[in-house]
């Protein structure tokens, strides 16, 4: 069963205390302007509740398919840290490769375990990216060093 | 070793499937990593290819120099007597 929407409930909850203000207002009808002013106050009360409850759908309807229009399709293994991280040609590759890696780990681990293992392994790529050249570097200084 | 059994144009993921054969506690990041710094030294050709969704893949097969290194590395391992021992490695204890 699907419930109602609580903003749904509660707008209607006001317009129902509004509808028996409304009728609390006409009851004493008296030649006085008094009465009549209530009675406008309880009617703009009224109108302002139909006004709300129309821009909410509106505002909704929006929402929704803004919603059904960028949802994305949940692909096992991918990492965000990794396109923010690394250049866009690495990602996709380390991107694609954790896809076909992840089954592998979920057949052996299970899925939370699995996932624990593919952020400490983009942990390691990450890392391994940028120390990469500091390690090629320090090499050749160490070759130049022990040949002189 | 991997990369070679692997095959020629291997992706990173292939090459660590094949090394989960006989290792099963082989880490991805550092398959991952070491692919890079054997195609940086040379000892791997990295070549990029399109997959089947279209994405750009970085792919690996060994080149000359690494056949040669890892030939070399096999050959420094039989000469001092290969891996197997007589009564098992504790008898060297």
């Amino acid at each position: 069963m699907r419930w109602p929407n609580p903003l749904k409930l509660s707008f209607f909850a006001m317009l129902a205390c509004s509808g028996v203000t409304l009728v609390q207002s006409l009851a004493p009808i008296r030649p006085t302007v008094g009465p009549w002013l209530d009675l406008a106050a309880n009617l703009f009360q009224l109108l302002a509740l139909v006004i709300f409850y129309l821009t909410y759908e509106q505002v909704v309807s929006v929402l929704r398919s803004v919603d059904s229009s960028t949802q994305v399709e949940k692909i096992e293994g991918r990492s965000y840290i990794v396109d923010y991280l690394l250049p866009p040609d690495i990602a996709q590759d380390v991107q694609a490769n954790m896809e076909e890696v992840m089954p592998i780990w979920i057949a052996a681990h299970g899925p939370q375990r699995a996932n624990r293992i593919r952020r400490a392994q983009v942990f390691r790529i990450v890392v391994g990216h940028y120390a990469t050249p500091i390690v090629a570097f320090s090499e050749r200084v160490l070759a130049i060093v022990r040949g002189a | 070793m991997a990369l070679l059994r692997a095959g020629s144009k291997s992706a990173p993921s292939a090459v660590f499937e094949r090394m989960l054969l006989g290792q099963p506690k082989a880490s991805f990041g550092a398959v991952y990593t070491t692919l890079t710094r054997l195609a940086a030294k040379g000892l791997a050709d990295e070549t990029s290819s399109k997959d089947e969704s279209g994405r750009a893949r970085r792919v690996f097969t060994i080149s000359g120099s690494g056949r040669r290194a890892l030939q070399q590395s096999l050959d420094a391992t039989a000469t001092i007597g290969g891996f197997s021992v007589e009564g098992g490695f504790g008898a060297l204890a």
